[in-house]
């Protein structure tokens, strides 16, 4: 195969002998080293091929014994440049369209981040850009594991960081702490207080001092457990105090007030129906529309959908495509029925609870009321519940000078 | 009876014979012998010749310096042909040393 494309590249004939004695013919071109090959006999006259070096050293031997060539077919690459060489252009363009996709590929034009849940891909982005980590950047100024690095030290939650080189872009897969953090407070002595005035309903210490009971009225700021725990001597005077991280599981009784208002006249965007859309190409920092998406509408919401043109697998050019949708809108008054405003009342309130009971909270009762006038709509009323008490609060240790 | 120089000759390719086969000369070289390689009955390659003599697409006849090679056979193609080596491709049914 190595053979023939040496062939190709440098060019043959396939030529026709007759005359004579083309015996002798190919046996003078033996004796002077010229190669023949594909040699038939058709008829009385010989086919066979020969290089176009051999094939204008063939003069004399064809004088010498009387014979004909023809030439019957070309073959390899010096014929196909003399047949094309008013196209020169053509592959020109070929090769400039080749060197361009090199040189371009040497480039970084995508930045794909996967695995983040707590940290969006402009925090990432953000710190890329601070080490000039951008697209349009060469590939070998890439360190990956400066990279890795720095994310593990600038993000704190970011466990394991992996950045790889693919084509022309740099994948980076981030996997983030889950693990809860450990509690430092016990470190600190402190007290639980309430943070709002209730009826404790359930009390269960687990470190220091209780200062409430079951059924007991607290207010906001009232301590429920002490974080200070007298030491007695024998007699049952306090002589010293032992400070301590107060843990306990609290419940109580509260009330919510609740209260939500709107008008029953809004402003709705009522869609004409009207659009206008285009095509744009884009590179990082210019956009070109095409054709140009001329249009007269006062009020409208754009639609825009854009890809980044892969040239291969990996490899993807910094050139994005888009397309640009217009619609065109106007404003227009109107007002909810009662019973429209009414049952927009009740989801938001549903909402609320729903919000409630996720973050732990029990709902006992829910006495509120939705009302409306001519204009607007009222809900409002009181959400009894049960919910986790007790707020941390430091102790403020002073030292005494016993002595 | 053989005449002299015949009877000659002959002793003489005898003596060169018996030194080539006894020194394990290589006999090409030597004696002028062709190297025909056959592959199947499709492909046969021959070496240490001196020329055509005879080409059609049934036969082709080869002299060596020792003796002539005729080979005959079905739709036979000079694959390449230079003055060291040719390969001859078809359908080879006879090989005749005239």
């Amino acid at each position: 195969m190595f053979v023939n494309f040496i062939k190709r590249c440098r060019g043959y004939v396939k030529i026709r002998i007759s005359g004579f004695s083309p015996e002798r013919f190919m046996n003078l071109c033996g004796n002077r080293d010229i190669l023949l090959w594909q040699v038939q006999r058709q008829n009385d006259d010989y086919i066979m091929c020969i290089s176009i070096r051999d094939f204008l050293c063939l003069r004399p031997i064809l004088k010498k014994t009387r014979t004909k060539v023809t030439i019957l077919k070309k073959y390899g690459f010096p014929f196909l440049v003399h047949r094309y060489q008013k196209r020169k252009v053509f592959p020109a363009g070929i090769l400039f369209c080749a060197v361009f996709l090199w040189l371009m590929s040497l480039f970084l034009w995508e930045i794909r981040i996967d695995g983040n849940l707590y940290r969006t891909d402009d925090v990432i982005n953000d710190y890329l850009r601070e080490i000039e980590i951008v697209p349009g950047i060469l590939k070998g100024k890439i360190d990956c594991e400066q990279i890795e690095k720095g994310l593990r030290q600038r993000f704190d939650d970011i466990t394991w960081a992996s950045a790889k080189i693919q084509g022309t872009g740099l994948k980076i897969q981030i996997k983030e702490n889950t693990m809860p953090v450990p509690d430092t407070s016990e470190q600190t002595a402190c007290d639980l207080v309430s943070e709002k005035t209730g009826t404790i309903v359930e009390i269960i210490t687990r470190s220091g001092v209780p200062l409430c009971t079951k059924d007991m009225g607290v207010t906001k700021g009232t301590v429920l457990v002490s974080g200070s725990i007298p030491i007695k001597d024998d007699s049952g005077t306090i002589t010293d105090y032992r400070y301590v991280a107060a843990d306990a599981d609290i419940k109580l009784k509260t009330v919510y007030h609740y209260q939500d208002t709107f008008p029953l006249r809004i402003m709705k965007r009522e869609y004409t129906g009207r659009e206008r859309s285009s095509l744009y190409l884009a590179n990082h920092e210019e956009i070109i529309y095409l054709p140009q998406c001329n249009h007269s509408f006062q009020l409208y919401d754009s639609y825009l959908t854009e890809y980044q043109i892969p040239f291969v697998k990996d490899v993807r050019l910094p050139v994005f495509i888009g397309y640009t949708r217009n619609r065109e809108y106007y404003e227009a008054s109107r007002k909810y029925t009662k019973e429209a405003a009414y049952e927009l009342a009740s989801k938001k309130l549903e909402k609320y609870c729903m919000n409630l009971m996720e973050k732990g909270v029990q709902i006992i009762t829910n006495s509120v009321k939705i009302e409306s006038t001519s204009d607007l709509c009222t809900a409002s009323g009181d959400i009894q519940v049960i919910e986790d008490a007790g707020k941390e609060q430091k102790i403020s240790i002073v030292m005494e000078d016993t002595l | 009876m053989y005449k002299k120089n015949e009877k000659h000759s002959f002793r003489n390719h005898d003596l060169k014979t018996n030194m080539v086969e006894t020194l394990h000369l290589p006999k090409d070289y030597v004696l002028g012998s062709a190297i025909v390689t056959i592959t199947g009955n499709c492909e046969l390659l021959i070496e240490n010749y001196k020329g055509i003599l005879e080409y059609h697409c049934e036969s082709l006849m080869i002299q060596t310096k020792t003796c002539r090679i005729h080979i005959c056979g079905k739709q036979l193609e000079i694959s390449y042909y230079t003055n060291e080596e040719m390969k001859i491709t078809g359908c080879i049914k006879e090989i005749h040393y005239l």
